[in-house]
């Protein structure tokens, strides 16, 4: 993205020897590393000093999952979330630290436990991982925090609607008065996926549409406006489906457009991506599709 | 007989079997003389409705009417998702995430005009709501498990052996007809008359043997599932799409299943509340009690 500064890594090394957080990050750099290959540690420690967001050591999300953070970087992949899949295209792709902004280990903290650390399908990641020479480090927490929403803009473009949007935000738009059902087909066809759904009427006729968010709380505080529909992604049946059901039951029509949690973010790296390539000008960094691989029987 | 004195006899059939939970009144007043018996998954505003014509003036489901606000969790909190339905380890949850600065304050489900319009529609038709869910899926005979069975035409199909693995997290082994997996999922989409049901696996893949579990799935039972039945697919409710289902992703990656198929919460969970009005009726062989269906909440975005 053009707001995002752009530098060299050997003008990084300068200008971080100026301040005393990165005095820190730099005695930590091998002396060789200003001709050798970027470790992973220092690829994730250009990444947390460059994102304008302060660092929060406590956050249990943006942490390493996998590999070893002196293992020399080939190439950076960033996806929405490191599935075997994903790791299986970005070692294709020729990339060894893969950042994700989901979970590896299928719980939100990534937990091992002792069921986790048996099974034979963390046993077949693990080694993938391994034999290759990977590491995985989840960016979540503190790319939510950057604005412009990084989640927003590029998805915006894609779908056509920076004409419709009415806030500053781009999270509430007024279109003129479109069916509900085109509104989620144009999600469907522009942001693909196979798996939008609607709860409400799809032919309701709407103009403020608004954007929700994974909890009850948001979902009831984006209908609590004058908006006539909001787009979530992903939300859990027995709170916010439940409750906009019942909305509609007691005679306030509203819509929720329900969009895959993938598909609702698998943009937002990929414009992390874009402003890592500029960060790392001469690193191979490539987007990694996550896909949603769910359709509708 | 008032609410209480029935939901008394259920609790007594239990006996010491009956365990402090969630369980017990929701809303409305428990010394009401029952009219009649809803059972349902949740009580949603529409269930509320067919229970009133009914004249159903007892309402027993597994959630209370407040979207799953009950007893603290569940929704309405600050979180993505509650720890209670992630199953996030306490641990590492109590650990604090990168927030914005000024969050702005929580809406609270009760300030929103919608709580008060359903309160007000269960006070003016005297009803009463008593929740039933923890101790109901205690009962030995998997009630709600066997429902669903028996809705997608799976009984006499259960290995015994496999469902002895996944028995203790809600789930049974169904030896199925061998056929593609679009079969698979049409079959279940035209029999239960779904609109939005949702399948994770190539559409060409043989489905023979499946784990089955109605209700929300947490990964620790995801992963349970599939140790040791070989099955070729899981069938449940909902699940996290960033939790239990990556993990299906990568099983059907790693060539260890083929398919992951979500009826919806609500959908999975019908057939159960028709198990409990079966239940419940050997229990109060006077009393007028039928199942009522959320049904299936979703509609697909097709123009």
């Amino acid at each position: 993205m053009n707001s995002f500064q752009t530098i060299s890594r050997r003008q990084f090394l300068r200008a971080t020897a100026l301040t005393g957080a990165a005095a820190v990050l730099a005695r930590r750099l091998p002396a060789q590393a200003a001709s050798g290959p970027m470790t992973a540690g220092q690829v994730i420690d250009l990444m947390k000093a460059k994102m304008g967001v302060k660092w929060n050591e406590d956050s249990y999300r943006d942490t390493v999952k996998g590999g070893d953070v002196a293992t020399p970087v080939t190439g950076v992949a960033c996806c929405f979330m490191s599935t075997l899949d994903v790791l299986q295209r970005a070692h294709q792709a020729g990339a060894n630290l893969v950042v994700t902004h989901e979970p590896t280990w299928w719980s939100d903290p990534d937990t091992l436990t002792d069921q986790v650390i048996d099974d034979p399908v963390y046993g077949v990641k693990r080694d993938f991982i391994e034999k290759n020479r990977m590491v995985v480090w989840r960016q979540h927490d503190h790319w939510h925090l950057v604005r412009p929403d990084p989640f927003s803009t590029l998805q915006i473009k894609l779908l056509g609607w920076e004409k419709y949007a009415a806030s500053a935000d781009s999270r509430s738009y007024k279109f003129p008065p479109t069916p509900v059902k085109e509104l989620a087909a144009t999600i469907a066809a522009k942001l693909e996926s196979r798996s939008v759904r609607i709860i409400g009427d799809p032919e309701q006729r709407v103009t403020i549409v608004g954007r929700g968010s994974h909890t009850l709380d948001g979902n009831m505080r984006g209908l609590t406006g004058e908006a006539e529909a909001i787009i979530v992604s992903e939300a859990r049946e027995i709170d916010s489906i439940e409750y906009v059901r019942d909305l509609n039951a007691s005679g306030k029509k509203r819509a929720l457009i329900l969009v895959s949690h993938q598909t609702g973010e698998e943009t937002g790296m990929t414009v992390y991506t874009e402003w890592l390539q500029g960060i790392l000008p001469g690193m191979k960094v490539v987007n990694i599709k996550t896909n949603d691989r769910m359709w509708i029987a | 007989m008032t609410a209480q004195e029935i939901t008394l006899q259920i609790e007594e059939h239990f006996g010491s079997a009956w365990k402090g939970s969630g369980d017990g009144f929701k809303a409305g007043d428990p010394k009401t003389a029952v009219t009649g018996i809803a059972t349902a998954w949740t009580p949603t505003f529409d269930v509320l409705r067919q229970a009133v014509k009914a004249k159903q003036n007892l309402i027993i489901a597994m959630h209370g009417p407040y979207w799953a606000t009950e007893g603290g969790g569940g929704g309405g909190g600050r979180g993505r998702t509650s720890a209670r339905i992630t199953g996030a380890a306490p641990a590492a949850a109590a650990r604090p995430a990168a927030r914005p600065a000024n969050p702005p304050p929580a809406l609270v489900v009760e300030s929103t005009e919608l709580y008060g319009d359903k309160k007000k529609f269960i006070q003016d038709n005297g009803l009463v709501i008593w929740r039933f869910n923890e101790n109901w899926q205690s009962l030995p005979g998997q009630h709600r498990l066997r429902g669903l069975a028996a809705a997608l035409g799976w009984q006499g199909k259960e290995d015994a052996a496999a469902t002895e693995l996944i028995a203790p997290v809600g789930g049974a082994v169904y030896s199925v007809p061998a056929s593609s997996l679009g079969d698979f999922s049409g079959g279940i989409k035209r029999r239960r008359g779904l609109r939005a049901m949702r399948v994770l696996g190539d559409p060409s893949a043989k489905i023979a043997r499946v784990a089955l579990r109605p209700g929300y799935l947490l990964t620790p039972d995801a992963i349970r599932l599939v140790r040791n039945t070989k099955v070729d697919a899981v069938v449940c409710g909902e699940t996290c799409e960033w939790e239990a289902f990556p993990y299906f992703e990568d099983w059907v990656t790693a060539g260890m299943g083929k398919a992951f198929i979500m009826l919806g919460y609500a959908v999975s969970e019908d057939p159960g509340a028709e198990a409990m009005a079966t239940w419940l009726k050997q229990l109060l062989p006077t009393q007028n009690i039928s199942a009522v269906a959320c049904g299936e909440p979703f509609q697909v975005a097709k123009v």
